[in-house]
């Protein structure tokens, strides 16, 4: 039970995916100047992570490991969480069109964040077993839309301020991460691992 | 399009990290240090190259509703050898590199450059392109990588840089150093390109 | 018809990457495992020096090598200790006298922790400190110099590092005692 609670806050908190590891950077850049968008972006991530975590770990374990093939994580990996989220999505479009409405666009947009396939590799890495992995899912989730809110929020405020041009953009949003890193620095005590 | 155009192309006008801003994950995590940045170019030059290779020269066979998967499938495998070779060959590397080895895989690059140029030009073209692309990606790389290197370590390729009194700034190779140095850069270049607008 | 050329282009495009795969991953095998076969007979010698001859054995689902001297006397043990630092695995080549009662040395194989603070596991200096500490009830750190024989100092601005190593240590020579001690 500790050892699922130290994943959790090692994923959300102490190790964001992030602002340590730098893999959901895309999409933070182009999402977080919302909160609402923000917002929606995480609940979609979050929803797909854990799916994700899940459905490879069979693949991986059931089928890669079995058959001695584990040479084909990469394709394997990629190919699923692909067709899973194609999956999701058609999913959501029939049985709930405002769900949709609200989380759709942002789908496809996850199938090249870097976070889901990093996700899938960690675990693999970390040998996490299905519940630590599917955990491990939806704390990287929760992680991300935690920082992609506080951006935003951040980011809503900027509008206001008087940016030079040439820090217009993206620039900005990479110093304001920066300074949220150094920020989520202080979490590092938290677990003793 | 000159053959020359298309090849200067990836190494500034349309520079892959530092203007489209793409494959923003291993310019911020491996950068810290040149070589680190030297290698993951050569892994990206390698894949980028070999995979713009494969759909320039099997386009006219995909059909068009599955050439994502089909594309997947190719930078996929191009990158399981590469991070296969590198742990043969060259273990340090590979264990410096890490996980975002496999994550080039999605490294919007590839997809982006097979989707918009190797699916409908020439295999000679995308080969160039792939070229100039992955030389862009890899000085973008090593430039982020000697910044970091030479502030948080006084070092430079491994050497020392004999300035005495110079106490390294740890924080550059911290995450933090990564965001922020990455953001000046972009700055630097947002500002160049301004200063070349006024002018003309 | 169309449906019928879908699926004939990705199951051969599957098919040929599953076979490159297959044959790449197959001849680079036994170079992987020989690179990690190498660092850790390099690993092995650096923690005793005096160390002529390593013999491999598994016992216990656990690899222990025995070391010996020129002349052939068991110098002592060594084994491969690992597990998870601040920032990711750490691997530790541990070196434990004959009486298992000592630390003959510890070099560190992989590490990832934080550059200029936890990196700091792999100097010498911190390194050293660990040739001839008692492992008797356990080794322990502290943050000033230490005091007792079974007691390293940790590194400044990096406990939690320098514990993990502690720990991992300790965990792991627990182990080897009771397989060689039962």
């Amino acid at each position: 039970m500790k050892e699922i609670f130290l994943i959790f806050i090692g994923a959300v908190l102490v190790n964001n995916f992030v602002l340590s590891y730098f893999l959901g950077i895309c999409p933070f850049l182009g999402v977080s100047n919302r909160l609402e968008s923000s917002l929606g972006m995480g609940m979609a991530v979050t929803f797909v992570m854990s799916l994700a975590a899940a459905i490879t770990w069979l693949f991986y374990y059931l089928i890669l490991v079995r058959f001695h093939i584990e040479f084909l994580e990469y394709v394997v990996f990629i190919l699923v969480i692909a067709s899973l989220v194609q999956i999701v999505e058609m999913f959501i479009k029939k049985y709930s069109p405002p769900l949709y409405q609200a989380l759709g666009i942002y789908l496809p947009l996850i199938t090249t964040n870097c976070a889901i396939l990093g996700l899938a590799l960690f675990m693999v890495l970390r040998q996490y077993n299905f519940v630590q992995s599917v955990i491990f899912g939806f704390a990287t989730g929760l992680g991300f839309m935690l920082v992609l809110v506080a951006m935003a929020g951040i980011r809503e405020e900027m509008d206001f301020s008087d940016i030079p041009a040439a820090f217009k953009g993206a620039p900005i949003v990479l110093i304001t991460a920066g300074i949220l890193a150094l920020a989520f620095m202080g979490f590092s005590g938290l677990i003793s691992g | 399009m000159s053959k020359k155009t298309i090849f200067l192309a990836g190494l500034w006008r349309e520079h892959p990290n530092l203007r489209q801003l793409l494959g923003m994950c291993p310019t911020l995590a491996i950068t810290t240090s040149v070589l680190n940045g030297f290698a993951m170019g050569t892994a990206v030059l390698f894949v980028l190259v070999f995979s713009s290779f494969m759909v320039a020269l099997i386009k006219r066979l995909i059909p068009h509703q599955v050439r994502i998967a089909v594309y997947t499938i190719i930078i996929a495998t191009f990158v399981t050898i590469a991070d296969i070779t590198l742990k043969a060959f060259s273990p340090q590397i590979s264990r410096a590199l890490g996980p975002y080895v496999p994550l080039i895989v999605v490294n919007c690059i590839i997809l982006g450059r097979a989707e918009a140029f190797a699916s409908r030009n020439s295999v000679g073209n995308s080969v160039l392109d792939a070229l100039g692309m992955s030389l862009g990606f890899m000085w973008g790389l090593m430039a982020i990588g000697a910044v970091r290197e030479i502030l948080g370590r006084g070092t430079i390729f491994g050497f020392r840089l004999g300035i005495i009194h110079f106490r390294p700034w740890i924080i550059m190779l911290l995450p933090a150093g990564a965001f922020f140095v990455l953001g000046f850069v972009i700055a630097f270049m947002n500002f160049l390109d301004r200063q070349k607008r006024l002018k003309t | 018809m169309k449906y019928f050329r879908i699926v004939l282009v990705l199951l051969v495009t599957s098919l040929i990457s599953a076979f490159c795969l297959s044959l790449v991953s197959s001849l680079a095998k036994a170079r992987i495992e020989n690179n990690e076969k190498t660092a850790i007979e390099r690993a092995i010698y650096v923690v005793a020096p005096a160390a002529k001859k390593v013999e491999e054995k598994l016992t216990a689902g656990k690899t222990i090598y025995k070391l010996y001297d020129g002349q052939g006397n068991l110098i002592g043990y060594a084994f491969l200790a690992k597990g998870y630092g601040y920032q990711g695995e750490i691997k530790i080549i541990c070196g434990l006298d004959k009486n298992l009662e000592k630390i003959l040395g510890i070099e560190i194989i992989a590490s990832s922790e934080t550059p200029g603070l936890g990196a700091h596991i792999n100097d010498s200096w911190f390194k050293k400190q660990f040739r001839g500490i008692k492992v008797l009830p356990r080794i322990v750190y502290s943050k000033r110099k230490s005091r007792q024989d079974n007691e390293i100092q940790a590194i400044s601005g990096a406990t939690i590092s320098s514990r993990s190593v502690v720990e991992i240590l300790n965990k792991e020579i627990t182990k080897v005692r009771k397989i060689l001690q039962p």
